[in-house]
């Protein structure tokens, strides 16, 4: 067996997988592993500002619920969402169940938090919708997890998936900026956002409320200030280091 | 641009539901922790 590396970052990372519980058993995880829901289910309950996710899926009500019980027990909760406008299976047959599934976890989950969730899908300059192959989530800019599985029970229970979870514990200090989908602003720089070598949407930077005004607005620095505001003009805000990706 | 999949009709929903819990979305759990609604 290789040595372990050696410490590198300052980061906690925390590898999480999902086996099945089968006949015959995994002989490394005989009653399966859900370490990926569990470590969701914990970030999620502790989550304060914001839960950011972009996703494949979304449709479990096991997950719209774990999402509607934090917005309903914190009023200062803010979901955005990034999901693909269509099923990737979306026939007459397929359809139908991947649409009500999502359907209902949205239901549950605008019911929660009403005008604090936002639920977006992305398109390139045609209109053409970009499919969201994503599985990404963070929460309170803190946070952050990104591997194969999706925000789905059968990718939480039933397939096997890895998933890498960062905690991120040191404050940022760069000056939080706001992506504006589409937009485009005086003195603002271009960007783009899509998925392999397909097609992307413009996107502009801008810088928004300085670091320190948020930081004076945050109370006494108990709270690590974010990148996001409720009520700004831009199709779709984010935070900053989604950028980096 | 927000999201919204669309209604699905009620005559399709009645086999939509069912299909979507066994087929498209099942549950791995283990019997026992399926009942007590953890992982």
């Amino acid at each position: 067996m290789p040595a372990d590396p050696s410490p590198a970052g300052r980061h906690a990372v925390q590898v999480l997988r999902t086996y099945p519980s089968k006949t015959p058993p995994f002989p490394h995880a005989l009653q399966g592993e859900r370490s990926i829901a569990r470590a969701y289910t914990k970030a999620v309950q502790r989550a304060r500002r914001l839960i950011y996710l972009e996703d494949q899926y979304l449709w479990a009500a096991h997950v719209a619920d774990l999402l509607a019980e934090a917005l309903a027990r914190n009023p200062q909760l803010h979901l955005i969402a990034v999901v693909s406008r269509y099923p990737e299976q979306n026939g007459r047959l397929s359809g139908p169940p991947a649409r009500i599934g999502q359907q209902q976890a949205l239901d549950r989950v605008r019911g929660a938090g009403g005008d604090r969730v936002a639920v977006y899908n992305v398109e390139n300059d045609a209109g053409s919708p970009i499919y969201v192959h994503a599985k990404v989530c963070i929460i309170d800019d803190v946070w952050a997890s990104v591997g194969s599985d999706n925000m789905a029970l059968r990718s939480w229970t039933h397939d096997s998936e890895l998933s890498c979870a960062v905690i991120d514990a040191e404050r940022d200090e760069r000056l939080p900026l706001t992506r504006a989908v589409s937009a485009t602003a005086p003195g603002s720089s271009p960007g783009s956002y899509g998925c392999g070598s397909g097609p992307s949407i413009s996107v502009t930077t801008r810088p928004t409320q300085s670091w320190s005004a948020r930081s004076r607005a945050s109370a006494s620095g108990a709270t690590r200030p974010l990148s996001w505001s409720a009520g700004t003009a831009t199709a779709a805000a984010v935070p900053a280091r989604t950028a980096a990706r | 641009m927000n999201h919204n999949p669309g209604r699905v009709k009620w005559w399709a929903a009645w086999w939509a539901v069912p299909l979507f819990r066994v087929g498209v979305d099942p549950d791995g759990r283990p019997r026992a922790l399926q009942r007590a609604g953890t992982y």
